[in-house]
């Protein structure tokens, strides 16, 4: 449904005419529409018991601001505001999702969303809060409601009662989704930004701590990945890459769908490596924002001849005539899902928040044994937080001693305990930041424990690593011998090898 | 002039976007304001080998302690396993939490809130099996605490010291002779400061002192 003009395409300005203002029926926005909000109300839903502590003056609010050394932005409202903006965000995506009034039900969820989301950067404002506004903003201004939503259908009805022909699905200009399409892969090339400023994300050490950290949901397979450095250095020079292309060729048809295939195994491994759930929901969903009427139109070429296989199979069967005898007739009113009645929905639904979320009373206020008493803090947390702190180990601050015959971004690519001799192998101590300036040393003792060799090095603040290079001449008797690394005269790691 | 609309805020809204692409990547200005946070895209950009958590504890008059934070009514974990109140790195909420409980709690008259960093080598999060490839083995954490905040009941602040992180910055960098000896010569007994911002200052101060911790 191409209905652009299209003479002067071959101009710059006829070309970026055509790229924001070509006609669409906007079938990417309004599945967007549709699974934007499903996600976010997994995140609020939880949250909205807690809207007083959180979100509000009488409670625990975190505002951003704070952390920029701006106070009071934006205002914090009080707890009973709180709640009420709570419930009417929430109420308002749920609105959003349906398409009922869903230019008003997007402008009061991104306003209402951005607001609180500002107040609780402790536990619910993230970048995935943030791409989330920006989406909202974005879809409000498209005619994302114009499809599969109470909006058409109401439209639909009045069409119907009118006799005027149905004018559905309508085509409007693509711009808002191009929007979104941008945003998306300026976010992605801000990201490679981020990463070019880290230089341990090119030496696998920030992704490997990442991968242990214990901060997100339980990440099994990232603590075993954390093993694998030279996986972890490929994918992480892959995903740059990824990145830093992905503005360039998404407009591409082919490389579309390879870099969104690459994005949602991307951004869907994130779950078992980081123990992300919500980020690679709202990423994967706002790729629906890259399906263009083209697609749509081949997607449901094939649903429909799928479905109409599938019917002429079931014809005949019980099913249709059931449901011919069990279809639903009635009819709603078109004045039922008017805006008076989404107004009132609104209204009503919020006051009922306020008075539930008052009736549940979640600081236990009115309890009647009265508030709650403070807990005494666990004996063991007292006593350790009273006493001195031990010295720290040396040992606490060395990740792992390794051995193996290859380095990939001076990283050993893997760790082996045979090795053969003749041929030049590493040793190598990984060390966790920060850490002082040490002198470490490296033995070789054989399999009886005399010492073969030793060297040492300085290990300066800055570096994270300290590596060895070793050959077990061919003179010597193949068998076990083992390395051993020193600080201050302790042992503080050991590892055998086999030499072949 | 719906057009002029839609392409002025096409202009306005790729012109903000790039914007904040240019000075993250410049690193110009990119955390000036809270709301660059909407056009900076700097996820996942810190990182540490040492797990941090928080705990934010009370001193009664009779010397008892009492827990602050998760709050008796029970704790939130909005990301994983652990507590709200761990997912504040920069220690620049935690005071107020603290008070919020206090405020909606019944207890003897509180002295002071304590706000303790713990920290630990994350290779210590590993389960055993993956614990046993490393060498050394990770034993269990010997985890350290570093005081950050000790305040009145109502928030007032009384001391501010600096992170375990920052401590262990400036040992590293301190432990050296030479410089030990131009600290001296030059009148300074040591060279690093152990703690920040110290003494009385009114519930005002408190935000600002709180302030100015910030990133």
């Amino acid at each position: 449904m191409d209905v652009s003009s299209r003479p002067d395409r071959q101009s710059l300005r006829g070309r970026i005419q055509h790229f924001f203002y070509q006609e669409q029926v906007p079938y990417g926005v309004a599945l967007l529409r549709i699974a934007l909000p499903l996600v976010l109300l997994q995140t609020l839903l939880p949250r909205w018991i807690h809207a007083r502590e959180f979100f509000s003056a009488d409670g625990a609010a975190a505002p951003l601001a704070i952390n920029y050394s701006l106070p009071n932005f934006p205002p914090e409202p009080s707890g009973t505001l709180a709640v009420a903006m709570m419930t009417a965000l929430i109420v308002a995506l749920i609105s959003a999702c349906i398409g009922w009034l869903t230019r008003p039900s997007l402008l009061i969820a991104c306003g209402l969303y951005t607001y609180l989301t500002m107040l609780d950067c402790v536990s619910t404002m993230t970048k995935y809060s943030v791409i989330s506004s920006h989406m909202l903003l974005l879809l409000s201004l498209s005619q994302c409601g114009s499809l599969w939503s109470v909006d058409a259908w109401r439209k639909r009805r009045r069409e119907a009662d009118s006799g005027a022909e149905s004018q559905l699905p309508q085509a409007f200009p693509i711009w808002p989704q191009r929007l979104i399409q941008l945003f998306i892969a300026l976010v992605y090339f801000g990201a490679a930004c981020t990463k070019m400023h880290t230089n341990a994300y090119f030496t696998s050490d920030q992704l490997r701590y990442w991968l242990m950290t214990n901060v997100n949901n339980y990440n099994p397979a990232g603590e075993l990945l954390s093993f694998s450095p030279a996986i972890v250095i490929f994918m992480a020079n892959f995903a740059i890459v990824w990145q830093i292309i992905f503005v360039f060729v998404i407009w591409k048809p082919v490389a579309r769908w390879i870099m969104l295939a690459i994005g949602v195994m991307f951004h869907a491994s994130t779950t078992p490596l980081l123990g992300l759930y919500i980020f690679p929901q709202v990423m994967i969903s706002s790729y629906l924002s890259f399906v263009e009427e083209r697609h749509f139109q081949r997607v449901s070429a094939l649903l429909r001849q799928f479905w109409s296989d599938a019917r002429q199979r079931l014809e005949g069967g019980p099913l249709p005539a059931l449901w011919q005898q069990w279809r639903p007739s009635f009819r709603v009113p078109v004045g039922v899902t008017s805006g008076i009645v989404w107004a009132a929905v609104l209204l009503t639904t919020t006051v009922a928040g306020v008075a539930a979320e008052s009736l549940c009373d979640p600081y236990g206020m009115r309890r009647p044994e009265g508030p709650h008493e403070l807990k005494p803090l666990n004996a063991q947390v007292a006593e350790r937080i009273m006493a001195p702190n031990p010295p720290i180990p040396f040992a606490d601050r060395l990740l792992s001693f390794d051995v193996g015959s290859d380095m990939l971004g001076g990283v050993l690519l893997t760790t082996q305990t045979t090795v053969s001799r003749g041929e030049p192998f590493f040793v190598q101590a990984s060390l966790a930041p920060p850490h002082e300036d040490a002198w470490l040393n490296c033995q070789l003792r054989d399999a009886d424990g005399h010492l073969l060799h030793e060297t040492g090095q300085i290990v300066s603040r800055n570096r994270l690593r300290g590596d060895w290079e070793f050959t077990i001449p061919e003179t010597s008797p193949a068998g076990r011998y083992s390395f051993a690394l020193q600080h201050d005269g302790q042992i503080i790691a050991e590892r055998t090898i086999e030499a072949r | 002039m719906k057009r002029w609309l839609s392409n002025g805020f096409i202009v306005a809204y790729l012109g903000v976007l790039l914007f904040g692409i240019v000075t993250h990547a410049l690193q110009f200005h990119a955390h000036q304001h809270p709301l660059t946070y909407y056009i900076v895209w700097d996820m996942f950009c810190g990182w540490s080998a040492w797990e941090q958590r928080t705990h934010i504890v009370a001193e009664g008059e009779s010397g008892s302690l009492y827990e602050l934070a998760p709050g008796p009514w029970g704790e939130y974990r909005p990301y994983g396993d652990i507590a709200r109140h761990h997912y504040d790195p920069f220690f620049n909420h935690a005071v107020r939490q603290g008070v919020n409980t206090l405020k909606h709690t019944q207890h003897e008259p509180i002295n002071r809130i304590l706000v303790y960093e713990e920290v630990w080598p994350k290779k210590c999060n590993l389960p055993a099996s993956l614990r046993e490839r490393l060498s050394p083995v990770p034993q269990d954490p010997q985890t350290q605490f570093q005081l950050r905040w000790v305040c009145d009941a109502d928030g007032t602040v009384r001391q501010r010291n600096h992170s375990w992180f920052d401590i262990q910055d400036q040992l590293a960098v301190s432990n050296n002779p030479r410089l030990q000896h131009e600290a001296r010569t030059s009148g300074q007994r040591q060279i690093m400061l152990a703690s920040g911002v110290q003494g009385q200052s009114n519930a005002a101060e408190f935000r600002s002192a709180e302030l100015s911790s910030a990133e």
